[in-house]
């Protein structure tokens, strides 16, 4: 990797590209924003469609608690992986077989594991803040560009490559069984096995964007983008290619203002694609005034 | 052809529960290829429920047996589709998501978007194709979802309460299609409907369920 900083930083010294990519940190950053962004984009829309923000939400929190148990475990500080996989995938299942077993609210589920992983969360922050930097686990929560390391990016690769295939070749059926899970058992579809191919699929895609984005913000880039793209589709086609182009946009743009600006990727992220939310809400609103 | 041969689905003893609650109690129920097969009942009857065990979303005890080959299509009706009303899906999307194996936001060849608009067609729809489903009206949406079930071709059709919210040329021209089907293509079909005029008017039989089958309720077989 390190003759691809070479050739980019001297790009970069020679006027062809923004003067921030002399740092190999800017390189991977923005490799990282470029898998990330369309992953986030794509996958974003079957979460909307299938009301799961809540459900990512509690899993970027299981990452904090995940990061400490890793930390706790003995895992080197900054590749917790094991802790952070481990932790969100057990978690991520368990609350689907409770949704799936018990009579009680799917929201009300995720809110109760919520509360159970934040709590677990503080106290292991707490016992871990002992022996450790604190700033670990700060960096978990906010995302950190400086501590994206080349392991990371490999991690990612994989995992965006893999849950790209997978949410392609079943991105019908995921939409389908959240639509009517009957007509999707009518075709022969499996819509159990599909709700937890999903939050397997997403509980992965979610980990995998910690380092860039953050466990607190990652909901807002796999939300955010579609519910931007949503105010102005008019079908799906639409609304897939928008997500995927808003949340490209924002993991670049967000990556530019951290690298310009003394500021946490994740948030300057969160912001930009806030900004493309009411971006959209303004064009979709007028359009309504014109059509009428 | 003998019965047996011809015995699309054969339910035996079927038993399934909703909690605690006994949701259905030892249902026998058979539908035949070439007939319409009413199935009605009060409210929490458990019509709906066997529809979910028939369709597997629903773990029961007893058998239910479908004589279906592995291409043969089953269509099904729901009675609601769950989607917020934000979710920017087309109904030509809707078709292309049990179509197609390529994802709905792939190019759609012309093939497919001409056997969606044969199938609305059908259930007098065609204006609809590019509507959004929350665009649409309650009866609108019902002819949306009696298009769907039809491509590919059924040789099962399950319906819950198609003719609900359709206005009295919608219920006339879903009743004719039916029995088209059922005539004409030799399809089976099971139909949970509440309007005990347009069973009797269109069904070969009725099952009267009330978590049982209610056994004076069941109309003598009628020859069509």
């Amino acid at each position: 990797m390190d003759g691809v900083f070479e050739a980019v930083a001297g790009w970069a010294r020679a006027g062809l590209l923004p003067a921030v990519f002399v740092h190999p940190f800017m390189v991977r950053g923005l490799l990282g924003a470029l898998l990330l962004g369309p992953l986030f984009g794509g996958i974003g829309t079957i979460v909307v469609a299938r009301r799961l923000s809540f459900f990512v939400q509690a899993i970027g929190n299981a990452a904090m608690t995940g990061t400490a148990l890793g930390l706790l475990l003995g895992e080197p500080p900054g590749s917790t992986w094991a802790g952070v996989y481990g932790f969100c995938l057990v978690s991520a299942l368990v609350v689907t077989f409770v949704k799936h077993r018990g009579r009680i609210p799917s929201d009300t589920v995720t809110g109760i594991f919520l509360a159970q992983t934040l709590g677990l969360g503080v106290l292991m922050v707490a016992l871990v803040s002992k022996r450790f930097d604190i700033h670990q686990v700060e960096g978990a929560l906010f995302g950190s560009l400086l501590t994206l390391g080349d392991a990371d990016l490999a991690i990612l690769l994989v995992t965006a490559l893999a849950a790209a295939a997978v949410a392609t070749f079943l991105y019908n059926d995921f939409l389908l069984a959240s639509l009517s899970p009957e007509l999707a058992a009518a075709r022969g579809k499996k819509p159990v096995l599909l709700e937890y191919v999903f939050v397997t699929l997403t509980t992965a895609v979610v980990v995998a964007g910690l380092k860039l984005v953050g466990a607190l913000l990652v909901l807002v880039m796999i939300v955010v983008p579609a519910a931007a793209a949503r105010n102005t589709a008019r079908n799906l086609r639409q609304f897939f290619f928008a997500s995927i182009a808003i949340s490209t946009f924002s993991a670049v743009g967000g990556l530019f203002v951290s690298g310009y600006l003394p500021v946490p990727t994740g948030g300057a992220i969160a912001l930009v694609s806030t900004v493309f939310f009411y971006l959209t809400l303004a064009l979709s609103s007028r359009r309504r005034e014109a059509s009428r | 052809m003998t019965a047996a041969a011809n015995t699309v689905v054969s339910i035996r003893g079927l038993t399934a529960r909703r909690g605690r609650e006994v949701a259905l109690d030892n249902v026998d129920l058979d539908v035949f290829a070439g007939e319409i097969h009413g199935l009605s009942g009060p409210n929490g009857a458990g019509k709906t429920t066997l529809l979910r065990c028939l369709l597997g979303t629903l773990p029961f005890s007893g058998s239910i047996r479908l004589g279906l080959r592995p291409e043969d299509a089953i269509g099904y009706v729901p009675q609601a589709l769950f989607f917020d009303a934000s979710l920017p899906i087309s109904v030509a999307d809707f078709f292309a998501l049990s179509l197609r194996r390529k994802p709905v936001f792939a190019h759609r060849e012309k093939a497919t978007s001409a056997l969606i608009e044969a199938a609305l067609a059908e259930t007098g729809a065609s204006l609809l194709l590019g509507r959004r489903l929350s665009e649409l009206s309650g009866g609108e949406l019902r002819r949306v979802l009696l298009a769907q079930a039809l491509v590919p071709e059924p040789r099962l059709l399950v319906l819950d309460e198609p003719a609900s919210h359709v206005d009295e040329d919608g219920s006339r021209a879903i009743e004719n299609l039916l029995l088209r089907l059922s005539r004409e293509r030799s399809v089976a079909i099971l139909l949970v409907e509440h309007d005990r005029a347009l069973l009797e008017r269109v069904c070969t039989r009725v099952t009267v369920l009330n978590r049982r089958v209610v056994p004076a309720d069941v109309f003598a077989e009628k020859v069509s």
